[in-house]
């Protein structure tokens, strides 16, 4: 019973990820930065479009939170809520999302600073991406006890394995590596929600 | 220090204590808040049962019951109190001292 009362935190957490919504909504956010590092890979060296991920990239991942947030409650609240239950989770306090801010950003610069220190990295930046995603997946994966959160971010590092070794460029080798994180979640997501919407229904209206 | 440990027992919260409210307060522990078909769906109690325990911890003190509809359905939603937090991780301690110093 013990065990069963320690695992009801992480089960209250793992909910979230019943319906398969997450997935399919972080599946849009990597597709549009393999479409921001794709862009950027097909214009020729020099255009205004080849530096285009240094602009885009920070729009693409703060906005693109923003809106998956707002979108992902919205719905939920038509999809899963009446289905198997509301839950809200605790916001974070203040000093945790400043800490979590801070660490980000230190992370963001020291990249940076690698990649101009060291410009033969670039050439790896494909397999860097998939490794951070592949320990970013493994982390939630072990958080919610849920192995399917795992898969895409190994898949990620395979993917960007290969077009490092297949000395692509930098951002169609980011391209790819996101293009197939976003086709694993996709499709990871979508077959989750169909099972989700098979075995539950819609309670009738009072 | 084993006879200090057992007393922890006996002084264990037990409107927590039961199996089913323990359950209960677990779960709600690691949210904001929650409603009744989400409680019902991860504890697998029936509605009348789920109902009297909601209601033996809103009179304890450590549970807050809203009821309302969500369009034209409706909807009861739960939280637990601070105090209810509290008894909660007071709870925690008291059995890991317990089990704690059984297993030593």
């Amino acid at each position: 019973m013990i065990a069963q009362v320690e695992q009801a935190p992480r089960r209250a957490f793992r909910y979230w990820f019943d319906d398969g919504l997450v997935e399919i909504g972080v599946d849009l956010l990597f597709l549009a930065l393999m479409a921001l590092f794709a862009v950027e890979g097909l214009a020729p060296d020099g255009s205004a479009w080849s530096g285009f991920s240094a602009v885009g990239l920070p729009v693409v991942i703060i906005g693109g939170m923003a809106v998956l947030g707002l979108a992902l409650r919205a719905v939920k609240e038509r999809l899963t809520f009446p289905r198997t239950g509301y839950v809200a989770y605790p916001r974070p306090a203040p000093a945790r999302r400043i800490l979590a801010g801070v660490i980000g950003a230190g992370v963001s610069l020291a990249i940076v600073w690698l990649l101009a220190a060291r410009p033969s990295l670039q050439l790896a930046l494909g397999a860097l991406q998939g490794a951070a995603l592949a320990i970013i997946f493994l982390a939630l994966s072990l958080r919610t006890g849920l192995l399917r959160l795992a898969i895409p971010g190994f898949v990620a590092l395979a993917a960007g394995l290969v077009a490092t070794f297949a000395g692509l460029q930098s951002s169609q080798g980011s391209a790819i590596t996101f293009g197939v994180a976003g086709a694993t979640t996709l499709l990871s997501g979508s077959l989750v929600l169909a099972h989700y919407l098979r075995t539950t229904a819609p309670p009738a209206e009072a | 220090m084993a006879g200090n440990d057992l007393r922890h027992i006996a002084e264990v919260d037990r409107v927590i204590h039961e199996p089913a409210r323990l359950l209960i307060v677990a779960l709600l522990s690691a949210v904001r808040e929650t409603d009744f078909v989400f409680l019902q769906g991860q504890t697998g109690l029936t509605k009348g049962n789920l109902s009297s325990h909601l209601g033996r911890l809103e009179q304890a003190g450590y549970l807050r019951i809203n009821k309302g509809f969500r369009g034209k359905i409706p909807q009861t939603v739960c939280s637990l109190t601070t105090e209810g937090r509290a008894a909660f991780k007071t709870y925690r301690a008291q059995m890991r001292r317990a089990v704690g110093g059984a297993a030593g």
